[in-house]
This record gives C-alpha cells, structure tokens and sequence, in this order.
C-alpha cells in the first residue's frame, strides 16, 4: 500500500477509534492511574494519532 | 469571583506595549519573509499561523464548556487532528486549484467551481460574514471579559479606554498596514504571517505555564485534581463523555463534524492554509505539527476547568477560570501573562478574519458593485481603499455585534453559532472539488437550506436566549406544534441542541446538494469549471450545449498594449510582471511567425486575464472587466480554445492513426507479396478482357517465360489456344457466375512443349464488392501424371506377378511327377539314342522348375534364417555349385579376399541365392573359352562388399536402366527375374545392389552387406 492509501485507511481506523462505539467501551466511570478511562483514552488515541502522522508525511510522496 | 490586581490603565498600557511589539514583529516579518523562506523556517510560520484556530474560544471557551459540559468539547480539535491524515491529498488539492485560478477565498471558490449564478460568490460572502462576525465578536468580548476580570470595571472607563475599541482601533490599523498592503491577496502576506504565527507561540506556552500552575501549584497534580472530581457525583458525569450535562456523544460527535470542515473552511484558516501557502510540502508539516499543537494546547483544559471547580468556583464562568485561579493564588504576573495569552489569542484571530473576510467583501460585493456603477472606472487607488474599507468595516460589525449582541451569551455559544455557520459551506466546496454532478442549483440549493435550518436551529434560540423573541417558540414550538422546536426537531430524540443543529442543518444541506444537482443537468459551462478544477475529468456526454453568449454584441478588440495598460490600472503595478510576461509571450509567438499558435494564444487571453485579476479584485469583478474588454465572453472564449486545442488534438491522432494504418497496410502487402513469389505454383492475375495483369515467378518458371514476356497478352498465350478455345470461355463464364472455377488444362511453354496443369480461378473483388477481374492459379501436373503412371505400371505388374506365381505353383507339381517318371523312364532305356532323348527333356523340365522357382521366390512372402556366416566361404560355395556350367562354358572364374574372414549375420542360403544368380549371369555373359569372371571379397565400415565382374559385351544404357525390372531379359532362357530377386533379397538384409556396365567392356556388380544388420546376436526380422 502507498503512502496516499495508508493515510485513507488510517483516516477511517482513528475516526472509528474516536467515534462511538469504540470510544463507548473507554467511556466508563472510574479512572486508570487516576485519570478518568475516557479522557486517557481520547489523549492517548490522539498522541498515537499525533505520531502516525509525523510518520506518514515522511512516507507520503511528492 | 477574584478582586482586580491591576490597574485599567496599567493593562491598557501593558496591551498597547504587547501590540506595538506585534505590530513590530510584523513590520520584520514583512521586510525579512524573504529570509526567512530561504532559510526554511517560512514552514513553522505557516504552521504556527494556522494554529490561529485556537483562539481565545480555545483559551477561555473551552474550560467554560469543559467545565459546563465534561470532554465533548474535544471533538472540536480531534475531528481537525484525524482529518489531517487526508490533508496532503484534500488540501494540497485545494491549494493547486486555489493557486492556478488565484482564488483567495471560499466564495471566490464556489464563484469559480459554479460560476453559472453571478450572484453565488456574494451570497456565499454574505452569509460567511453573517456567519463570522458573532466570532469576530466573540475575541472582542474575551478581550473586555478578561480585561474587566484583571483590571475591574469600577473605575468607570472613559470610552476611548474601552479595551475592545481599543483593541478595534490597533487590529484595524493592522489589517490595513499588514493585510492591505496590496490588493493583490495572493502575494505572501509575511508580516501578517509572522505576526500570527508568534502569538500563537505566546499563547501556547502560556497557557502551558498557567496549566501547570494550577495542576503542581495549586493541586498535587492532575490525578490530584481528578482523583477529587471523580468522588463528587456530579464531577464523574463532567468525567465522562456519555453521561455529559452537554448531551455526551451528540454533542462531541457535532463538534467533529464542524470542525473536520471548518479547519479548512473558517476564512481565517483558508486564508492561512491555503492561500498563504508557500509550498505544497509546508502541507507535510503542518500534518503532524498542527493535531501536534491541538494536543499540547488542550492537555490543561480539563484540568484547569476541574480545578476551578474544585476551587468553588462558579461553573457558568468556568470561562475565566484560567484567568481566576493564579488571580485568586495572587500571582500578579502569571494573571498578567495569562491575560496577556488569551489577549494573543484573540487578536490573531481579528487580524486574520479581518483581513480575510475584508478582502472577501471587497471582491465579492463593493468592488463588483463599483465596477458595475462606474463602467470603466480604472483606479487602482480607489480599488485598494475599497478592499481596505471593507476589511475596517467587517472589523466594526464584530465589535458593533460584541456591543450590542452577545452580551448574554458565553463564549462557547457565539463560537458554535459561527462554527455551524461556516460547515455549511463544506457538502458545496468538497463536493464541488471532487464530484464532477455538482452543479451551481445543487450548491445554492445545499446552502440555502443548510443556513436556514443553521439559522432556525441555532440562532433562533440563542435570539430568544438574548431576549429578542419569546421562548414560547422553543418550548412548544411554532403555533405549538412541539414537534417543530427548534431545538428537538422532529423530536429525533438528538437531546444536544448543538447536536440537533449540526446533524439538522448538514442533513438538509447535503440533501439540497445532491438533489439540486441530480435535478438539473449540468451546462457545458459548469463541466468546463470541473474540468478546471479537475482537469483529469472527462467531459460530460450529458452535457447540455449552452446558449452563444451575448455578450459579445457591442464589444471590440483591444491590442495588446490597451490590454496591458487596462489591466495595470485595475491590478496596479503588482501584476506588472505577469501582464509583461503574458504580453510579451504572444508578441514573441507572433515574431516568429506562428500565426496558429498567435491566434490560440490571444484567445486563451481572456482565462489568463482572469486569473491574474483575480487575484486583486476577485473573480466577479474580474469577469465584468474582462467581458468589457473582450469580443468573446470567457465562457465562450474558453470553449473556442478547448475545441480548438481537442481538435488540433484530434487531428494529431488522426494523423498518427493513418500513418499507423498505412504502416499496417504496406507491411501486410509486403507480406502478401512475398507469400505469392513464394509458392511454387504459377499465379496469374487477369482483368475482365483476359489480359494479363501481374504474374509470380512461379508462373515464369512453369510457362518458361519473363515477366513482360506475359503480361499485357492475352490469356490464350498460356493455354492452347485452338484446344482449349471453348474452356477457356467456358472458365470465364464460369469463373465469373460462380466465383471460381477448377480443372485440368494442356499450358503451352515458349518453347512450344505443352504440360499438364491444374487450374483454379476464382474473382477478384472490391472493398464494395465490384467485380476487379481474375486470379488463376496454375499447378503443374506433369510429376504427378508421371507418377500416375509408374503406379498404374506397377499395379499391372503386381497382377501379373500374382498370376503367374499361381500358374508357377499349378505348374511345379506336374512338373514333379515328370521329373520323376523320366527319372524312371531312363532307368529302363537301354539305347543310348534313347536316353539320350530323356535326358534332354529332363534338362528342359530342369530349366522349367528353375522358372517357376524363381516365380515363386519373387512372389512369396521371404523369412530370413540369419546365422553368422563367412561371405567368403558362401562365395565359394556358390562359385562350386557352378562348377560345372562355368566350365562346360570355358569360362575362368576367380573368388578372392583382401584380407578376412568376412562374417556377417545373413540368410545364408538366401545369400548364396543372390550370389548364384549374379555369378551365373556373369557366366553367362562372359565369352565362351576366354571368359573371365573374378569374385572379389572385401570389408569396411560395417559392411562386407562382394564385387562381381566379368570380361562380357556389357549393357547399353537403356538395358541397363532396367535390368532390376521384373520379367525383363536379353536371354533366349529365362524369365527375367534373376536380378530383381537378387535385389529383394539384398535389400531384406538391410544392404544395397548396384549395376555398372560399359559396352564392350563388360559390367560390375556390387552387393553391399552390413555384417550385423539385425544387431549383434541376430535375429530373424
């Protein structure tokens, strides 16, 4: 897969990761090292997120 | 709530310090943006810059809401984050097409992409300004929010302190002095860059700092903070996203819609990221360094608007909480520096809208306005001021709107409001950049319902929330029909309001779309505008022709100098460079001569026109000035070069096509033509009157003639004429009735010799099917009749054979019984004379039972009893068994060897068979008592050589041609089957016979053995 198909694909995985109902299974009462489960869960997404694309716009031909 | 720390004057004096510092760093920008590019660092400008998507929405709004609303908030920068994955194919695309048309804003998108309605750019800038102001407003109202909360109201401003006019008086001046400068917007606007790119640095980190503050100096941290909001009920439901006071997922979910359209859209965010891009790769780093700085400005958000809470602080003004808490722990300087931060938040954003959304009113709707007023009005100056005036005049909107309008709203509502607003141009422009069905109804159609139910949805609420209408309506609904409440439409169970606007509006906004579009068919025009944008697209066959524009009536030609001239007062002596090249590239094509390509040059004038003005006054304005100009309409124009340039095209592959297929053609007749000077058989090509046309060398050799020896004459001269006469008319007639004809004929040689030949003719006809003449094919029978014959001879030799092989058999055993009674007979005879007598007729019985035994060998089936045997020995043998008649004959004969033993794995009997035979005809033939015969026995190769010659008279050619033929001799006994049986018996051994002979000096017979011709044991084959 190209780098152009990669960031489509990628495009679809984290909007599903962000979207219900994935976020739905994070978005419980209680915390994870203190951290409510639902807002650890939508930073951490998003760091990965923040890292994928510094590694795809290498990728990604002119 | 805190007390002031501050004095107004002293943060007034602090804001004008803060600006003069921005209005320098964008003065440096302005003179070093070409340093800084070549140095590389124009990428984090621009990067930097866009990040004037955080304003003090983000820096105030956001802990407001996340204090009101939990986490839904997010989705406003995680849509824009995931989104960005698509950037280097969406927006880079957009940049292209922005660039090669000098768009410079999303009405001067939508005017290019669905130029069918004139009035879709100003429509689209209307409602962009509608939507933008409250936004506009919103950063005012932070600024004297925050100002009030630092400084306190109770001094009793004068008017000119206000913060907000304060701040309206330096951001237009700003606009003017940075954004301005030219009325060419597509230019790199670096102070304005720059300037916007340092305060988002300003307020990231400050917001950074204040964050960290609260979490390490106020609480023990961030699982400090949450650890105490997750032990209050409330706190949980603020910690999660689902059970959120603001409508959990609807609300989170709206939010990334708007915002995975408006990061583009916003005109503040096409300005920078589009039309201020400087280079496409810039787009690469912007990828990661934008969601980069999403994610560091919102990681205290939550945290901040959690501990204000747990500081008692109120929620509904969780808005000023990052400004309340370091004022509350008494850090004057964190306050003022956090102040300070959301003051930078918010002045970028002004400038940048300001700047974008002036220049967009200017293009869209008082230059066009102006032209059209003032036909022919050239003045640079005045176009300039006008764009200026219009940016002054979307900057008082904002503060008239934070004046009188939002003062009861909070930040985060006048935000949404403008949010919703500016998505609802994104179905039109995204749709419009990738759908090639998107048509201008579609796009009006999209944005006209989209903004009402934006407007019916959203504001109408927020009017009723400031007091402008009765709540009645969203309660029960319009004449109480609950189902129609605004804010619960059609009761779909969306409890967020902002979830029910966003889904509201983008639903019918995309429904108007498709359906406008599907509904009307596409003009030409509107498939050559998506070919623009896309020109990979190919052209439409549904496409309606349009009509001849009008607007050429009344027009006249301008030479290239008007043109240059014209277009330099409207564009000023910005664009004097481009005009220059454009001119100058058609003087230099007309220099050279090439007056087709002058012609399709000077009509492409008008598209290049277009988009150099574009550039200053917009593309409305651009198109009046154009059509004033020019004989054709753009339009028109457009077409003429595009079918000017798809025909030369098609002419090219027209061209290359024949040549192609004439390639073809005179390759498949070289082929033809070597496939008919190939054939052995003679072709003959004739027109209807019997001349001959063309021939094959197979036709010269078989007729023994040249090639104009024949061609020209009729065809009689290869046939016989007076023969044939008749047949050839009858070939003809036939030939021509039933399209072939075949059958023998008697040719005729130039030597006059004639042959028989097969003759197939069939006609020749034409790609229409007209009669052309003939082609005959001659086949030369004489081999074929010749072997005709030998197999007719031999059938009638086999019969004979046959038959007398049965007589031979009848005769053999009378034959038998007479032998033996004479044997008797001269047992009983006493006189001499007598038994003479018998013996003589036992001598003639002997000689017929040798005749019938050769008959019957000849005839037979053979079965060879193969042993090893010594050729020698069997030639002397059979030279004994001859003894007597070689010397009753005085005949010497002589058997030696060079060399042997000679074995051979052979039929001995058979052998010594072949050898009698060839031994006793040289007898025969040698002379009576001076005849000599030598039996010579040699070996080689695998093969014994037995060599049989005698002194006799010798055969001439013709006997000798035929003494292997069966029943052929000279002698007066015999019947002529000695040598044929000598051959069969030879050649059953797998060995060969030949015959020399010399008359007069006698003959040589050679029989040729292989020594082991069944392998080496032997075996009976």
């Amino acid at each position: 897969m190209n780098g152009e198909g990669l960031a489509k694909a990628l495009c679809f995985i984290f909007l599903c990761v962000f979207c219900w109902p994935f976020i739905g299974a994070a978005d419980r009462a209680g915390s994870v090292m203190g951290i409510p489960s639902v807002i650890l869960y939508l930073f951490l997404g998003w760091a990965v997120l923040v890292a994928v694309l510094a590694f795809i716009s290498r990728k990604l031909e002119d | 709530m805190p007390s002031p720390l501050f004095s107004g004057t002293a943060v007034l004096a602090l804001i004008s310090a803060y600006l003069l510092l921005l209005f320098g760093v964008g003065y440096l920008g302005e003179r070093k943006f070409h340093a800084i590019r070549a140095r590389g660092l124009d990428r984090y400008i621009y990067v930097f810059a866009a990040c004037v998507y955080c304003t003090s929405w983000t820096f105030y709004g956001c802990i407001g809401n996340a204090a009101e609303f939990g986490g839904s908030f997010l989705g406003l920068f995680i849509g824009p984050s995931v989104f960005a994955l698509c950037w280097w194919f969406f927006l880079r695309k957009m940049v292209r097409v922005c660039h090669a048309h000098n768009i410079t804003s999303v009405p001067d998108f939508l005017s290019v992409r669905y130029g069918g309605h004139a009035w879709i750019g100003p429509l689209a800038t209307l409602l962009l300004v509608v939507g933008s102001v409250p936004y506009i407003s919103l950063q005012l109202r932070a600024v004297s929010i925050s100002f009030d909360l630092i400084a306190g109201t109770a001094g009793g401003r004068a008017g000119f302190a206000e913060p907000m006019l304060l701040v309206f008086l330096f951001l237009g001046a700003f606009a003017l002095f940075f954004g301005g400068r030219y009325l060419d917007f597509t230019k790199p606007q670096g102070g304005l860059l720059t300037a916007v790119a340092l305060e988002s640095v300003v307020k990231l980190v400050i917001f950074i700092a204040a964050g960290l503050f609260v979490c390490y100096g106020i609480f023990d941290g961030m699982g400090d903070i949450y650890g105490r909001i997750l032990s209050h009920p409330e706190g949980q439901k603020l910690a999660t996203v689902r059970d959120a006071p603001g409508g959990g997922y609807s609300r989170y979910l709206a939010y990334m819609a708007i915002a995975t359209i408006d990061v583009v859209l916003l005109p503040r965010q096409f300005h920078i990221l589009v039309v201020q891009n400087g280079d496409e790769k810039h787009i690469k780093t912007a990828m990661w360094m934008f969601p980069l700085y999403l994610l560091a400005i919102n990681l205290f958000v939550i945290p901040i608007a959690f501990g204000g809470i747990l500081l008692g602080l109120p929620a509904s003004a969780g808005d000023k909480y990052i400004l309340s808490i370091p004022m509350l722990a008494g850090r004057k300087a964190l306050s003022l520096a956090v102040f300070l931060g959301g003051f930078s938040a918010a002045t970028a954003m002004v400038m940048v809208s300001s700047v974008a959304l002036g220049k967009m009113v200017a293009n869209n709707l008082v230059i066009p306005a102006i032209l059209r007023m003032r036909k022919g009005f050239h003045a640079y100056a005045y176009l300039l001021a006008a764009a200026r005036g219009s940016m002054l005049v979307v900057l008082m909107l904002g503060y008239l709107y934070a004046i009188l309008m939002s003062r009861n709203m909070v930040l985060m509502e006048i935000g949404v409001i403008s949010f919703v607003a500016v998505a609802q141009f994104g179905p039109a422009v995204f749709g419009g950049l990738y759908w090639k069905r998107a048509g201008t109804r579609g796009a009006l159609l999209g944005i006209c319902m989209g903004f009402a139910a934006w407007f019916y949805t959203l504001v109408l609420p927020a009017m009723v929330k400031a007091g402008f209408v009765g709540g009645a309506i969203l309660a029960d609904g319009p004449f109480g029909i609950v189902a129609l409440a605004p804010t619960r439409l059609l009761g779909l169970g969306i409890a967020d309001p902002v979830g029910n606007a966003v889904f509201w509006s983008l639903f019918l906004n995309c429904l108007g779309f498709v359906a406008g579009s599907y509904l009307s068919a596409p003009t030409r025009e509107e498939a050559h505008r998506f070919e623009r944008i896309d020109p990979a697209a190919a052209s439409h066959p549904s496409i309606a022709a349009a009509p001849p524009s009008a607007s050429a009536v009344g027009a006249h030609y301008l030479s290239l100098e008007d043109v240059e001239e014209v277009v330099t007062r409207y564009a000023g002596h910005e664009k004097d460079r481009e005009i220059g090249e454009v001119v100058r590239e058609i003087r230099d094509v007309k220099k050279r001569g090439e007056t087709r390509e002058a012609v399709i040059r000077q009509m492409d004038l008008p598209q290049r026109l277009e988009r150099i003005l574009t550039g200053s006054i917009g593309v409305i304005a651009a198109r009046n000035v154009l059509r004033d100009m020019l004989p054709l309409s753009l339009a028109d124009a457009r077409t003429l070069v595009e079918s000017y340039r798809e025909m030369e095209k098609d002419l090219a592959t027209t061209r290359e096509e024949v040549e192609h297929k004439e390639g073809e053609i005179r390759a498949r007749e070289r082929f033809l033509a070597s496939v008919v000077r190939s054939i052995d058989d003679g072709i003959v090509s004739l027109d209807f009157d019997g001349r001959i046309i063309n021939v094959n060398e197979g036709a010269c050799r078989l007729f023994q003639r040249t090639e104009p020896e024949m061609i020209g004459h009729d065809f009689n001269l290869l046939i016989r004429d007076t023969e044939y006469r008749e047949k050839r008319r009858i070939i003809a007639r036939s030939t021509y009735r039933t399209g072939f004809w075949r059958g023998e004929v008697e040719i005729v040689r130039k030597d006059g010799t004639s042959a028989d030949a097969l003759l197939s003719t069939a006609k020749i006809i034409d790609e229409r099917g007209k009669p052309m003449g003939f082609v005959s094919s001659f086949k030369d029978l004489t081999e074929i009749k010749a072997l005709q014959n030998r197999m007719s001879q031999s059938e009638k030799l086999a019969t004979l054979g046959q038959m007398a092989a049965g007589v031979a058999h009848e005769i053999r055993n009378p034959l038998g019984s007479i032998k033996m009674s004479l044997r008797l007979l001269r047992d009983e005879m006493r006189g001499e004379e007598e038994a003479g007598v018998v013996e003589h007729i036992r001598d003639a019985v002997g000689s017929m039972e040798v005749i019938v035994n050769e008959l019957l060998d000849y005839t037979r089936e053979i079965t060879l009893q193969v042993d090893e045997y010594d050729v020698q020995g069997i030639a002397k043998s059979a030279v004994f068994g001859l003894e007597e008649d070689w010397k009753r004959r005085g005949v010497e004969v002589e058997v030696s060897a060079d060399g042997g033993p000679f074995a051979a794995t052979v039929d001995g009997v058979r052998i010594k068979q072949v050898i009698t035979n060839v031994v006793k005809n040289a007898v025969e033939a040698a002379p009576s008592g001076e005849g000599r015969v030598s039996i010579r026995v040699s070996g080689k190769d695998g093969f014994v050589r037995l060599a049989v010659e005698d002194n006799g008279p010798g055969m001439p050619p013709g006997e000798l041609a035929k003494v292997f033929q069966p029943f052929y001799t000279t002698k007066a006994q015999g019947v002529g089957l000695g040598m044929p049986i000598v051959k069969r018996l030879v050649e059953l051994h797998g060995g060969e016979v030949r015959v020399a002979s010399e008359e007069g000096k006698g003959t040589l017979v050679t029989v040729k053995l292989p020594r082991f011709p069944f392998g080496a044991g032997g075996r009976n084959p």
